[in-house]
């Protein structure tokens, strides 16, 4: 079985990743964590610096937290730059994984407001999705006001 | 571990059945198998008040027909998981409201349900119950795609019921 576990730069990875140790895997699931660095204008070249090295720490532990729940399973891990949904949805397709893993705060798409990550990936991909329910933890550097106030 | 997996009759909704029969699960993990019929008559009795009592007649009869493949379901999964850790319900209301509030109230971990991808343009979209179940439910949610071949021929009507059978032979 092939999973990919989606995380975003957040704290929220630590609740992807307890939710993923408390299921059941078949012994020869291979879980893939997967960050994606979006794309922002070259003005902000700091803050895009910031966030990728922000992604490496973040898979780097949330590997290690696996390993330390699911001793012996296999972890890799890796950080790719573009838009988060189109990056996991053909991460999926050209690795032909059987789940998708990714948090959700249940934020419902609009007119005014784009469809989500969790809302995209769970319509475009090729595979089943498991959307991790999150519970609200203190916004992170980069997380609008806009996104906090549209949270159910 | 407490998994609710919402069912209705479509071949998507059995290979949700069949993705979770197939699944390690932690010991004392319980699953609820979850049909909801609509409420007919709620719909068209505005525009029709004299078929009421045929939409109400209609409504019960879908009620006793998801009745049984719910417990057939429920069977299936029973002697795979146990007895004790299997239930089936059919309620009334609308799909996912009611999905939604008895996830609430039976303390469930994570829904399980169809994605109702068939082919063509359905096939990328999420259905609108999956759709609303994922942006409202309290918990985790696994939306189950499936993958339909194009020269399959398991696109007549009652596939979802050959599904089942194929799934209780295999077992």
């Amino acid at each position: 079985m092939k999973v990919i576990i989606a995380v975003d730069q957040t704290d929220n990875w630590k609740q992807i990743i307890e939710a993923t140790v408390k299921r059941s895997w078949p012994s020869d699931t291979i879980f893939r964590i997967l960050t994606v660095v979006e794309p922002g204008a070259d003005a902000l070249d700091k803050t895009k610096t910031h966030q990728a090295h922000t992604a490496d720490r973040v898979v780097h532990e949330a590997r290690a937290l696996m390993f330390e729940h699911l001793p012996g399973c296999t972890v890799y891990s890796e950080v790719r730059k573009g838009k988060a949904a189109d990056e996991l949805v053909t991460v999926a397709a050209n690795w032909m994984v059987d789940k998708i893993i990714l948090g959700t705060h249940g934020r419902k798409a609009n007119r005014l407001i784009p469809a989500t990550v969790p809302q995209l990936v769970s319509q475009n991909s090729c595979c089943s999705v498991d959307l991790v329910k999150l519970t609200p933890v203190k916004a992170s550097v980069g997380e609008s006001s806009l996104t906090q106030a549209t949270a159910q | 571990m407490k998994v609710l997996i919402a069912v209705d009759d479509s071949l998507c909704s059995h290979e949700a059945v069949s993705v979770v029969a197939n699944r390690p699960w932690a010991d004392g993990t319980q699953f609820k198998i979850v049909h909801v019929v609509e409420p007919i008559a709620a719909q068209y009795g505005l525009v029709a008040p004299e078929a009421v009592s045929l939409m109400l007649e209609a409504e019960k009869k879908l009620k006793a027909y998801g009745v049984k493949f719910t417990t057939d379901i429920g069977d299936y999964l029973k002697e795979i998981f146990g007895d004790q850790q299997v239930s089936s319900v059919v309620i009334g209301g609308y799909i996912a409201d009611s999905i939604i509030e008895l996830a609430r109230d039976w303390h469930a971990d994570v829904i399980v349900v169809g994605s109702h991808g068939r082919t063509g343009l359905d096939k990328i979209l999420l259905g609108s119950v999956a759709e609303k179940i994922v942006n409202r439910s309290h918990c985790s949610v696994e939306v189950i795609k499936m993958k339909i071949k194009k020269n399959d021929d398991t696109s007549s009507k009652d596939d979802g019921s050959n599904a089942l059978a194929k799934q209780k032979q295999a077992v």
